[in-house]
């Protein structure tokens, strides 16, 4: 479904070059969810940024079902980004529309008539439990139900991946559990293939089938979650799992 | 002479809505182009956003009262005449549209980059980012800039006044500096003020009511 052959990317700021990833491969299948870990500025974002060519590898290719991205035109690159959705951290929902003109948003990008765009909205509000708050708007509601939103707004158009970048670091405990079992109803239901992005152990424990852990841009390992944090092969991997139970523990 | 005063502050109204109108079709493509090609952005392109900001910096820079005289042959060629209501209107929209260009800039520059990304991400063009997000979502802010062009351009309107655009600068003019009539001329002043607050006050108002931000 996804797959990066040897990406690279670096960034030059003011003369200097920052590798902010390393010939870096890795594979998604069809319908898993797969969790990408690592630790702050190891390049997690850049990765899943790479993943919708929303940032450009320096070299390496990006397969996204099927379709070489690198080798799109800016218009076939544009289609080819209403089948991969992607939630962020800080939500970002348009606060000059209400929550039905957010999720409306993707589909009048496509030029879908008003009458289906309505049934759509409607069905996917109610799908995420905020039929009552379809005239809102995004200042009035709580993190996890603008995060509701926004993973109503991305599924609007229908995507066969989903992308999540530390799509529950701003919400507590609770709002993260409803969040991700709502995720995994997607990923079962619709049979959306999720990559998510997480610092947080026990959000990849709870939802993943497999793991990347991820340290100065190159990928230390990969595999079942199960067998990753049991039997965790590289220091970088036990460092991650033992500093967040220290951290759940105080 | 309240009949003169009262048709002098109808062409400094219509002077300035209309130079301000004027000035927003020229302002707001220049804004919007100085913004999406800044780097980092949709249409980055360092050469036009380097020529179009000169440009822009070149207009700005020239004084108003200066722009007016050495823009008479263009004014003549578009209105068929360099004095008037009319031909006042050429170089308070050219001389405004600059500034406008440069605070349509800055309202972008204000809207949050994640709504950019994640339009990016949802399949946005550029010109679909420029309509649906970034229009809408600095409207607040769209207005209040409107509202300060509005206000300079009574300025601008009234010192066009002094070289015959008509209005209440000129009014002023003729009666407080070449014949001294106190009353005329303070009565032009108290209209200029009153004007200036009333647009400030639509303006605060309107860009209130659009704004859902909090
Ligand atoms: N636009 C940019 N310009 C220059 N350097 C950048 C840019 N974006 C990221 N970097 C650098 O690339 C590296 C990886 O950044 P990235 O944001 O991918 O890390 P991350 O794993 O997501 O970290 P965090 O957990 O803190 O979000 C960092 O060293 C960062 O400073
Ligand atoms: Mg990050």
């Amino acid at each position: 479904m996804i797959e990066l052959k040897n990406v690279s990317k670096t960034y030059h700021k003011k003369g200097t070059a920052v590798a902010a990833l390393s010939e870096l491969s890795l594979s998604v299948s069809k319908g898993e969810i797969y969790g990408i870990i690592g630790s702050s500025g190891a390049g997690k974002s850049t990765l899943i940024r790479c993943i919708n060519l929303l940032e450009r590898p320096t070299t390496g290719q990006v397969i996204v079902n099927g379709q070489d991205l690198g080798q799109l035109s800016p218009r076939q690159l544009v289609l080819a980004r209403r089948n991969i959705g992607m939630i962020f951290q800080h939500f970002n929902l348009l606060s000059s529309r209400t929550v039905y003109e957010n999720v409306a948003f993707p589909l009048e990008l496509s030029n879908t008539p008003k009458i289906e765009i309505d049934q759509r909205v409607r069905q996917l509000l109610n799908w995420v439990g905020l039929g009552e708050k379809i005239n809102d708007y995004p200042v009035s509601l709580s993190g996890g139900q603008k995060q509701r939103v926004a993973i109503a707004r991305t599924l609007a158009s229908n995507p066969a991946v989903l992308l999540c970048d530390e799509a529950t670091s701003a919400l507590d405990p609770e709002t993260t559990l409803s969040i991700l079992s709502l995720l995994k109803d997607i990923n079962k239901q619709l049979g959306i293939t999720i990559v998510l992005i997480t610092h947080e152990m026990n959000v990849v424990r709870y939802i993943c089938d497999r793991v990347a852990v991820i340290a100065h841009g190159r990928l230390i390992e990969e595999g079942l979650v199960k067998d990753v944090f049991s039997s965790p092969s590289s220091a970088v991997t036990k460092n991650l799992i033992t500093s967040s139970l220290y951290y759940e523990n105080v | 002479m309240v009949r003169m005063l009262a048709s002098g502050l109808w062409e400094t109204i219509f002077m300035t809505l209309a130079a301000g109108f004027f000035s927003f079709l020229l302002g707001l493509p220049l804004g919007v182009a100085l913004f999406m090609t800044r780097p980092g952005e949709v249409l980055e392109n360092r050469w036009v956003n380097r020529l179009v900001g000169v440009v822009v910096n070149i207009f700005r820079s020239i004084p108003f009262i200066i722009l007016i005289v050495w823009m008479i042959p263009f004014t003549r060629m578009v209105v068929g005449t360099s004095i008037g209501v009319g031909a006042a209107l050429v170089p308070l929209s050219i001389g405004a549209a600059p500034f406008v260009g440069r605070i349509v800039e800055n309202s972008l520059l204000d809207v949050p980059h994640g709504l950019i990304e994640a339009a990016r991400a949802m399949g946005a063009t550029p010109l679909q980012i420029v309509r649906k997000v970034l229009l809408p979502e600095a409207l607040p802010s769209l207005i209040n800039g409107a509202s300060i062009t509005l206000i300079a351009l009574v300025g601008y309107s009234a010192m066009g006044g002094a070289v015959g655009a008509g209005g209440l600068g000129q009014i002023g003019y003729q009666y407080g500096y070449v014949g001294y009539d106190m009353v005329v001329m303070n009565t032009v002043l108290v209209l200029l003020i009153g004007l200036v607050f009333l647009i400030q006050w639509l303006g605060q108002l309107i860009s209130r009511k659009v704004d859902h931000r909090k």
